[in-house]
């Protein structure tokens, strides 16, 4: 296992490596979970930070600064000030909650962001918490990976992706193991997004503590694009199986999902309908509009 | 000559009173800091070397005043008021009050870090400026800045991980599935 010093993974995160660096790193990346986490708290703080500082940005400059500006040094008789430009540069932001602007960035269609900024999304919205389910987050055998990064964005796989194209809401898969450690995953909710695609949101139950939760929308064929995942602060008993367990109520994740879903969760028919028709865009629209 | 760079600089305000409230987690105490800044910025014009970023100088100047200031304020204590910054980020209620922890906690977080980190926190992830530009600016190497920064960063987001405070911040409407 390579070691990759902190500052070489901040510089990731910041955009400071080269294109080759870059290629490099993501190779080490998809395969070592805990690299991965290391670039939380610069991943973290880097897409954070701008967003709890911005009121300046939201809002004018205030008079008394332009005066200062504008007028000091200069003899009264000749003060002909600049006319005033407001700032352009970025648009006004509505007031929203730092979560739903986070969330933003990991809309499914809002994977606009190189690489570095992509984990930095993911992995903002799921401070102060893990965020891949690699199964036991053991990279060893037999550990499936249930979230991958490919190029350009996070997506679902292996028995997460089987989940998602063929359970419907509320269904458990238990990955089949030799012991008890194995994870069960459980589609929790399916709806539409405003792109008018489908999204599924699940549940994963990791071995011992862990638990994870997020959502997943159909970008092409039979990806499952990641939207949002974290891991739940799932308590600190093991808990392997749903049973007695309500679901899992992750704020950041529901406010991501209210500013996504389109319409109402699908019915149970709808559901089906999809599942057989592998959950292609095609058959959206009937039996709507 | 001096007009061009006044429009320069009304363009450049938003970006400084970011970096300001950055610095001192307080709208009155930025503005009065991006007030002395500018003031000095326009008395020493002559020190500035058109050539290079009239930007770049003004952060210069603003993290010096800064720094002056913050070590003749010791003797009297802090004057951190978050709630008066915070009062101003809404009309509803529920984001005034997320804004507020969450604000709280980076600004109490970031309080604890040495300047010299502080200062890199708000230059490079509030301001996104290169390590290169912020090396300059401070005049040190850029392995300093990485290594301070990285440290920055690292201390900050335990301090946010571990007391939970985030999640905390939703807590009086919703609960984590959390079991004991």
């Amino acid at each position: 296992m390579a070691h990759v010093p902190d500052d070489i993974l901040m510089a990731f995160v910041d955009g400071e490596l080269s294109g080759e660096e870059c290629a490099w790193l993501e190779g080490l990346l998809a395969t070592d979970p805990v690299l991965r986490r290391r670039l939380e708290p610069f991943a973290v703080t880097r897409a954070a930070l701008p967003i709890i500082f911005d009121q300046p940005m939201r809002e004018a400059v205030p008079t008394r600064l332009l005066d200062v500006v504008n007028t000091a040094g200069l003899k009264p008789a000749r003060a002909t000030p600049p006319p005033i430009r407001t700032y352009s540069r970025e648009p006004v932001a509505s007031e929203k909650t730092l979560f739903e602007k986070l969330a933003e960035f990991v809309m499914p269609t809002g994977l606009r962001f190189g690489p570095a900024m992509a984990y930095a999304a993911v992995l903002a919205v799921g401070v102060g918490a893990g965020w891949l389910a690699g199964a036991n987050s053991s990279p060893g055998e037999g550990a499936d990976q249930f979230v991958i990064y490919e190029r350009g964005g996070l997506t679902a796989s292996g028995k997460l992706q089987e989940a998602l194209n063929t359970l419907q809401t509320n269904k458990v898969l238990t990955v089949a193991g030799a012991d008890a450690a194995f994870p069960s995953i459980k589609p929790t909710l399916s709806f539409r997004s405003m792109d008018g695609g489908y999204c599924r949101q699940y549940e994963i139950a990791g071995s011992e503590t862990q638990r994870f939760a997020g959502y997943a929308c159909r970008a092409d064929g039979s990806t499952w694009r990641i939207a949002f995942h974290t891991e739940t602060l799932g308590g600190g008993t093991a808990q392997i199986s749903f049973n007695d367990q309500p679901k899992l109520t992750v704020p950041p994740l529901e406010a991501a999902i209210d500013r996504t879903i389109e319409g109402e969760q699908l019915t149970a028919d709808e559901e089906a309908q999809a599942i057989s028709n592998g959950w292609t865009a095609g058959g959206l629209n009937s039996g709507r509009n | 000559m001096t007009e061009e760079i006044r429009t320069r600089m009304v363009e450049f305000l938003p970006r400084l009173r970011r970096f300001a409230f950055a610095l001192t987690r307080n709208m009155d105490a930025a503005d009065d800091l991006v007030q002395d800044t500018c003031e000095r910025a326009l008395a020493k014009l002559d020190q500035w070397e058109p050539g290079t970023k009239l930007e770049s100088w003004m952060y210069r100047i603003a993290q010096n005043l800064w720094l002056d200031r913050k070590r003749s304020e010791k003797s009297r204590g802090p004057t951190m008021d978050l709630d008066e910054a915070i009062g101003l980020q809404g009309e509803d209620g529920r984001t005034v009050t997320e804004s507020r922890l969450t604000l709280a906690a980076v600004g109490d977080g970031i309080n604890k870090l040495p300047p010299d980190q502080q200062v890199l926190i708000a230059m490079v992830c509030v301001e996104g400026l290169s390590y290169k530009e912020a090396a300059s600016i401070l005049d040190v190497p850029i392995g300093t800045v990485m290594s301070r920064l990285s440290r920055a960063r690292q201390t900050l987001y335990a301090g946010l991980a571990g007391d939970e405070t985030i999640p905390a911040t939703f807590s009086q409407e919703r609960t984590y599935g959390t079991r004991s």
